[in-house]
């Protein structure tokens, strides 16, 4: 597992004249979980957008180990994300949605993903298509999609959502084993004490603005 | 490649698995259309100064795609537009119209991170619109040859030139050499559709699928309106071509190069924009 070191300094972005980040800066390294706490509409999700490059800030860099997001790469290195709600094809099943996924960077084979698949709870032989997923089975495959590449990096918005006691338990106990294996994983979750149960720091988020930094 | 991984998997997923829909909306086109020049061959064969129409598969290609004569606006003249032409394309660009931002707003963001570069998907999806684009018309010319097998009209490369000259009410003033007839008939819409996908591609991802659309809509509604050189449509009306206006018709080695460069432009524009977009989820 490679170091990482992962730097947000003075992210600005605006969307349709409202401020979405303001001067937002954070630094971080392998082997922790970072918490994004704050509430709905308070910049965690659009932060994590930032991150991995799907939205361009407006001013202020993203590094990865000397590397800027937007000049050196255009989208953040070796990442696994599930941001917002999980998005696969309705046609196909959970298997063949992530085998699908798996097959652009053809890093782990048929057998890591079905290994992915119980990871998370589901039964990889599951012959449903996706649309007939509930959506605590649609959470799961998303965090399985962010997780069975072993990515150096994760970033994770609101992993619980739509999950039982069980499913949280056992997303808690996967994001533990990753941030064992030394991956850098960016956690956001609205519910403060699931999140302080797991985050090593934590950066509290308000309009865009990071408001505090706490270390745990 | 990734770029043919992504587009492998647009045309899987967003071509192979619609094909059926495709297949209605060309077929059902097709035959509505290829039946009414039937009755109107048929009503027009009984005039005595007409006399009796031959058709051939030929001429109701033609005839699909004659557009209509240059508008000149006259308190005499009715409004007239050209639905059928114009209906054919719109089609064409319905059928691709949402699957692109579908797909960017949903796992076209976890295909977009792996492949590690937005031009890949990109270019990804300016292939499936010019595959989805052929597609359609194959299918739309299968239709037609299928009408002509149905009601044994002859499915020859032969074309009826006074049956062209009926229909556009004026003689054909340029032979009709079969040769050069298919390859407008073939080339030229095809050409057209592409370009109108390629548009409706780039301004859709940039503003939104409704103005995509219109954009198609306002391409489509100045060409009919508007005979110049410039507006490519006028090169896929058949109303409009040097066979039958020898000096000021349109010349579809003109319109080739027009189209060809102006989907290379979308291509390289619409990079450009997307390489800058926000990639948000639909709210």
């Amino acid at each position: 597992m490679k170091e990482i070191q992962l730097k947000v300094t003075d992210a600005n972005k605006k969307i349709h004249g409202n401020t979405i980040l303001e001067n937002v800066s954070l630094t971080m390294t392998s082997g922790k979980i970072y918490g994004l706490q704050g509430s709905n509409g308070s910049g965690k999700t659009m932060l994590m957008r930032a991150m991995c490059g799907l939205i361009r800030l407006n001013s202020g860099t993203v590094e990865m180990n000397g590397k800027i997001l937007g000049k050196d790469m255009a989208f953040l290195e070796n990442t696994g994300i599930l941001i917002e709600s999980p998005a696969f094809l309705n046609g196909y099943t959970g298997l063949q949605n992530l085998m699908y996924l798996a097959d652009i960077q053809k890093r782990v084979d048929r057998d890591a993903v079905r290994h992915t698949i119980e990871r998370v709870g589901l039964d990889p032989d599951d012959k449903r298509k996706y649309r007939k997923y509930s959506l605590g089975m649609k959470q799961r495959l998303g965090i399985a999609a962010a997780i069975m590449e072993q990515n150096d990096i994760l970033l994770i918005d609101e992993p619980f959502n739509a999950l039982d006691v069980d499913g949280i338990e056992l997303v808690k106990g996967i994001l533990l084993e990753e941030k064992a294996r030394g991956a850098l994983i960016v956690l956001s979750c609205h519910e403060k004490q699931l999140l302080e149960s797991l985050s090593d720091e934590l950066y509290l988020i308000q309009s865009g603005k990071i408001m505090d930094h706490i270390v745990l | 490649m990734i770029f043919f991984k992504l587009w492998r998997h647009d045309l899987r997923y967003g071509l192979s698995k619609r094909l059926l829909l495709y297949l209605l909306v060309a077929f059902g086109q097709a035959f509505l259309f290829c039946k009414g020049f039937s009755n109107w061959i048929g009503n027009m064969s009984g005039l005595p100064e007409i006399g009796e129409l031959s058709d051939t598969f030929g001429n109701y290609l033609i005839y699909l795609f004659q557009g209509m004569d240059e508008y000149v606006a006259t308190p005499d003249k009715a409004f007239e537009f050209p639905a059928m032409w114009i209906l054919i394309f719109l089609c064409g660009n319905a059928l691709t119209l949402t699957y692109p931002l579908r797909d960017l707003e949903g796992v076209g963001q976890q295909l977009l991170i792996r492949s590690g570069r937005r031009r890949h998907w990109w270019l990804a999806k300016c292939g499936w619109e010019i595959v989805s684009s052929i597609v359609y018309l194959l299918l739309l010319w299968l239709g037609v040859l299928c009408y002509c097998a149905i009601f044994q009209i002859p499915i020859t490369l032969e074309i009826n030139e006074w049956l062209v000259s009926v229909m556009a009410s004026w003689e054909v003033a340029s032979p009709l050499n079969p040769g050069e007839v298919w390859l407008w008939l073939i080339a030229g819409p095809m050409l057209f559709m592409i370009l109108l996908n390629l548009v409706e591609l780039a301004v859709g991802l940039l503003l939104g699928t409704i103005w995509g659309f219109t954009a198609d809509c306002v391409i489509l509604l100045l060409s009919a309106y508007w005979m110049n050189p410039w507006l490519p449509g006028n090169y896929v009306m058949f109303l409009r071509s040097r066979w039958l206006i020898p000096e000021t018709g349109m010349a579809l080695s003109q319109g080739i190069w027009l189209m060809l460069a102006g989907s290379l432009c979308m291509i390289l524009i619409g990079g450009i924009f997307f390489s800058r977009k926000d990639i948000l989820r639909k709210e």
